[in-house]
């Protein structure tokens, strides 16, 4: 053990390499497992466990469900039960006696969520101002400091809090404060009772048997998750900072590669010596763990340091991106500890076995014709991969499984990398004239550094496919909703009229009204809204398939389009009947005419011709405005002044631009994590390629005596490393965009219900791969410029 | 007095002045009347055993110290606070009345503590007379006999493997502290409240932990407490003390830490025949003796008592460390053991910190 120690003093690069990718692994996923953490804290995130509970206690229909319920089931031990209350029905403001449209309120039993320190005083009942609704900063905008009336006129009380994670179209209240003035619980009965913590299969049994006859335990429906920001952010910081650490892993084992390569030859000797093979793989692997457990220590303390360093900068992305705080918790530092040790130990001991069973190969003299199993290994490996990934993506139906589709897919296109590699480069040799010797020898060397370097090239290359496939997904969804805001925003102006216009506009303006309302499709709120008889609304809405939509039974009411979202939620296609309950009572039935792409939406839609909701409509005033010769826009503003006073007129082009701006900050900071996960992969390739640019030390001196320049061996060398990188580009390349897809319509699809086209901007793309390339070669430039000719033959054995 | 961290805490969320101080103008407790803890109106057993609801503060209380049958050491806590939340007086749902319990057992390796809360009058917290009971979902003090809550059965379940049930029984009076039950917690009087123990229990039971069960028993210290009027500007926190010497006498002793007096002392001292002695500024000194980093707090965790007069001069060191409970008001309760002219053992709050 010892002796292993002292052999870092020989090659310390290749033990500092390994100490440095385990410490930026560590303080990576400590980073990104602080700032989720204090994101989670401060988003009241226990939504997840009662806004949108995954089993909740409700009546069968036969009769309510009551407090007494409740209290019964608390009482025996069920204490995971939150009581609530689901408003569907309409909400007015006091004043004006206008509706914000599709509004729907939780009123909760706040006494009974599970209590985490950052969310009090937020969400408890001992809170002095109790009486208080809270609700997503979009709608705290919409209310502002009104009050709102449920449909018996009994006032609730006025909102103060906003908290982003809060679905846009729910209000959030304490179910003590809604059971005031004339609402009772035989008026408003109780939803149900949000499970809001897990649930074992024991503890369901147990709580079905509990159950009077008149209750059952259910999979929730009733209310939903708002699909929000948030959770966007959190999985593409969770996605990023697990690529991070897969990415470091390929480096530790690199390192792990070149450190056995490098004392080999010593060890061998300590076996000729008489020490047993297992007593020298068992030093390397406990001088791997004590490195490791070193570094990750290292690498947490660092990156609590960083979190604290970066929060205030988190704070304020977090305040102008997604409208909220992050507030660093109080940290564990033992706890944190543990759980990097735990992770560090797993991950070393399981990446060390396969070098560690090559150097005993080494050891007991059975290393000649290795190479031949371990390109079996690796294609077996290959195989396996691609196959799982094929399997997990056709079955991925759920957030969970799509990631690990993902990760699979990222090894098995690393497996391909590795196989194809080489052939790739002796293709390439084959075009390369014979009178250019330098080129031959180029070509041919960067066809041993590919072999030497396989796993610093794995890293690069999965950094550059997930650099790939986030850039052509955000370039895809940033185009799809550029487009989709091109096709919805068809009008120039819109107009938000506190009242109905019913005076008729003058000659030259034309006037569209967009009906709102809301209803209930199996248990699940649903908006409404209208889309008027024209042909210019109607070819603004992007079906897909196009063509599907009978607009002339549209018309009549017989059809509607529904957005993606709920054709996801539902699994409802076109031709499907859609049976809903609006807020005054009615049912309406449409067919489903047409599926249309609604992006950024994370609530369920429904188009329909306005007749259907007439009756029912919210009392919101929203219109469509043309205006043309011979009106000019001062008849506009002027007509509306005595028209729609109080009212608000909206620019279109001034609407898309705001649009488009939120949606570019919202990638901010993703763009940048991603930038720094190719950073660290070409620092890795950089230490690689120094060390292993000892080796060619001989040949190099070489063709330094026969006259090549310095200047042209270290361009030369130069051009390997880019050979090698754009090798490993162009096979990104693909991996890259099948991410891409895989991101859309398997983790978009499962965590956010909608879907968008794949869009290819080949500039963009190479753009990405350029600047991919380009930051590897300036890194590179550093071990080219550091080569000299002079011969070592320490360092001519080849493992 | 007790948990006084809770006092401190939720005072403070209600917005409160000085005790004897009308709420402002724009407070949303206006108009809404406490009542008072006064010399007029005496605490009275067993009746007040019952809840005080028109009372803004209130606790039950229950500490031990119990030993299983290898000698091994648990303390344990069960606590039931009542607060009247002025702002939900008007609700169909539920009365004016919060619920908050505390359960703590540590053990010398681990602490497993948790918290309920619930609202009055839905059903599924609250305090009854007959029989008399407190409860919390599933925790449950269930008494034999009416109007008094010994001697009963406490049945506590912290998670599927962390169960305790235990029969508390008497084996002396309650006491009264202060003057008759009325007690001053401030040097002018404006702090103070209705106070009673009961430091002769004896508990015996089982503890289930992680499917093995340990029969225990030992020494508990039960108190009951309400008050509206506990807080003034300037008042830090408390530290509080309840003692079981091994002579049979039990002695309980709290300082109030004051921004810009000396920290207010008090106690009672009550010997084996039950002889209740009131202890003051005078008779009391309670000293920090050593300091222990807990939750980024600096805390002493251990402290020499003396009481002159009663030839009393002890060491009281923390069982364990960091016997801190992480709840929505945050504090230190722990079992102490108790060395020095006499041995014994006992609990420490410590709050404010």
């Amino acid at each position: 053990m010892l002796t292993c120690v002292a052999l870092n003093r020989k090659h310390p690069w290749t033990s500092i390499l390994v100490f440095v990718a385990i410490v930026i692994a560590s303080s990576g996923l400590v980073m990104v497992h602080l700032i989720n953490q204090g994101a989670s804290e401060q988003w009241p995130d226990n939504n997840a466990a009662w806004i949108a509970p995954k089993w909740t206690v409700e009546s069968s229909g036969k009769l309510p469900l009551t407090r007494e319920d409740y209290a019964h089931l608390r009482r025996a031990g069920f204490h995971e039960l939150a009581a609530f209350v689901h408003y569907t029905g309409p909400l007015y403001f006091e004043h004006t006696g206008s509706t914000p449209s599709g509004l729907s309120l939780l009123a909760v039993d706040t006494a009974a969520l599970p209590w985490k320190p950052a969310s009090f005083p937020v969400f408890s009942p001992l809170s002095e101002k109790s009486a208080r609704i809270w609700a997503h900063p979009q709608t705290a905008r919409l209310i502002e400091e009104q009050s709102l009336l449920t449909d018996d006129a009994a006032p609730l009380p006025v909102l103060e809090v906003s908290a982003a994670s809060l679905p846009k179209h729910m209000l959030v209240m304490d179910i003590a404060d809604f059971f005031t003035a004339s609402r009772t619980t035989e008026k408003y009965p109780l939803t149900g009772l949000a499970v809001t913590s897990s649930l074992p299969e024991s503890r369901q049994r147990a709580l079905r048997n509990l159950l009077p006859t008149h209750l059952q335990l259910k999979r929730s429906s009733t209310i939903e998750s708002g699909g929000t920001l948030g959770d966007s952010f959190k999985l593409s910081l969770w996605a990023l900072g697990v690529l991070m650490m897969v990415v470091c892993m390929f480096i530790v084992v690199n390192a792990l590669h070149l450190m056995l390569r490098f004392r080999l030859y010593t060890l061998l000797k300590l076996r000729q010596l008489g020490i047993g093979v297992t007593t020298l793989s068992t030093s390397v692997t406990l001088e791997m763990l004590f490195l490791g457990l070193t570094a990750s220590s290292v690498g947490m303390v660092l990156g609590i340091l960083l979190t604290q360093q970066l929060a205030p900068g988190i704070n304020q992305t977090f305040t102008n991106v997604l409208e909220t705080k992050f507030i660093l918790l109080p940290i564990n530092p033992w706890q944190l500890m543990s759980i990097t040790w735990a992770a560090t130990a797993l991950v070393i001991t399981a990446i060390t076995y396969v070098p560690i069973r090559q150097l005993q190969r080494n050891l007991t003299g059975r290393g000649p014709g290795r190479q031949r199993p371990a390109d079996r290994w690796l294609k077996g490996a290959t195989v396996l991969l691609c196959s799982s990934a094929l399997l997990t993506t056709i079955l991925a139906k759920s957030p969970a499984w799509a990631l690990i589709s993902i990760a699979l897919t990222l090894l098995a296109g690393t497996g391909v990398m590795l196989l194809f590699m080489p052939h790739l480069l002796k293709l390439c040799a084959q075009f390369i004239p014979a009178g250019w010797p330098l080129a031959h020898w180029s070509i041919a060397s960067t066809l041993q550094l590919s072999k030497q370097t396989r796993l610093a090239v794995c890293a690069f290359f999965i950094a550059l496919t997930a650099n790939i496939g986030m850039t052509v997904m955000v370039d895809s969804f940033r185009q799809a909703t550029d487009s989709w805001l091109q096709a919805r925003i068809i009008a120039p102006f819109y107009l938000a009229a506190p009242l109905p216009v019913t005076e008729p506009p003058p000659a030259g303006i034309s006037l569209f009204e967009r009906l709102q309302a809301s209803a209930i499709h199996r248990g699940h709120s649903v908006e409404l809204r209208s889309l008027p008889a024209d042909s210019r609304f109607q070819s603004s809405v992007q079906i897909e398939p196009d063509g599907g939509v009978d607009w002339p039974r549209f018309d009549t009411g017989e059809q509607a389009v529904i957005n993606q979202q709920l054709a996801f939620r539902f699994h409802l296609s076109a031709g499907d009947s859609l049976p809903m309950q609006l807020n005054d009572g009615t049912h309406i039935s449409p067919v489903i005419g047409g599926i249309y792409v609604d992006y950024g939406n994370p609530n369920s839609q429904v188009l329909l011709n306005a007749r259907l909701i007439e009756s029912s409509r919210d009392p919101v005033y929203r219109y469509a405005i043309w205006y043309g010769t011979p009106a000019t826009l001062n008849d506009l503003t002027e007509w509306l002044n005595h028209a729609a006073p109080g009212g608000e007129l909206f620019d279109s082009e001034a609407l898309r631009k705001l649009s488009m701006e939120e949606f570019e900050r919202t990638f901010v900071v993703t763009n940048h994590l991603n930038i720094i996960t190719l950073a660290v992969a070409g620092l890795s390739f950089m230490i690689s390629v120094a060390l292993l640019g000892q080796q060619t030390s001989a040949q190099l001196s070489l063709l330094r005596s026969l006259g090549v320049s310095t200047l042209k061996l270290r361009l030369s060398v130069l051009i390997q490393y880019g050979t090698l990188c754009l090798f490993a580009a162009l096979m990104a390349m693909p991996f890259g965009l099948l991410l891409c897809w895989l991101l859309i319509n398997k983790v978009n699809r499962y965590a956010f219900h909608w879907i968008y086209p794949v869009s290819v901007d080949s500039a963009l793309l190479m753009q990405a791969i350029l600047t991919s390339i380009g930051i590897m070669l300036m890194v590179l430039c550093i071990p080219a410029a550091r080569l000299n000719g002079r011969l070592d033959l320490r360092n001519t054995r080849v493992l | 007095m007790k948990n006084h961290a809770v006092i401190l805490l939720c005072l403070f969320m209600f917005s409160c002045k000085p005790a004897d101080s009308p709420p402002p103008e724009n407070s949303p407790i206006r108009s809404y009347d406490y009542a008072q803890v006064t010399l007029n109106r005496p605490l009275q057993l067993p009746q007040d055993h019952a809840a005080h609801p028109d009372y803004r503060l209130e606790w039950w209380y229950l500490t031990a110290n119990l030993e299983n049958e290898s000698g091994q050491l648990f303390a344990l806590q069960f606590t039931l606070f009542r607060f009247r939340n002025p702002t939900q007086r008007n609700s169909n749902w539920s009365d004016d009345q919060i619920w908050m319990a505390h359960v703590s057992l540590h053990n010398r390796d681990e602490h497993w503590f948790e918290q309920r809360l619930a609202r009055g009058a839905v059903g599924n917290a609250g305090q009854t007379q007959n029989p008399f009971t407190l409860f919390v979902d599933d925790w449950n003090w269930v008494s034999d006999l009416p109007e008094t809550p010994f001697p009963a059965t406490l049945t506590v379940t912290l998670s599927d493997s962390v169960k305790f049930r235990a029969r508390l029984i008497t084996q002396g009076n309650y006491i009264l502290h202060g003057n008759s039950g009325y007690s001053e917690k401030s040097a002018n009087g404006k702090l103070r409240s209705y106070y009673y123990s009961q430091p002769f229990l004896q508990l015996s039971g089982q503890i289930n932990l992680h499917g093995q069960t340990h029969q225990v028993n030992g020494p508990g210290w039960y108190d009951h407490e309400w008050t509206s009027h506990l807080m003034q500007a300037g008042a830090n926190g408390w530290d509080w003390f309840s003692l079981h010497l091994d002579n049979g006498a039990k002695l309980m002793a709290f300082r109030m830490r004051m921004d810009d007096t000396n920290a207010h002392l008090s106690g009672t001292l009550i010997t084996p025949d039950g002889t209740v002695l009131k202890l003051d500024q005078q008779s009391l000194q309670l000293t920090p003796k050593e300091f222990e980093q807990v939750n980024n707090k600096r805390l002493p965790t251990r402290w020499r008592l003396k009481v002159v007069e009663k030839d009393i001069d002890v060491e009281l060191v923390r069982f364990k460390k960091n016997q801190w409970n992480e709840g929505v008001y945050p504090y230190y309760e722990g079992a102490i053991s108790v060395s020095g002219s006499h041995s014994g053992q006992g609990f420490m709050e410590l709050t404010g910190y």
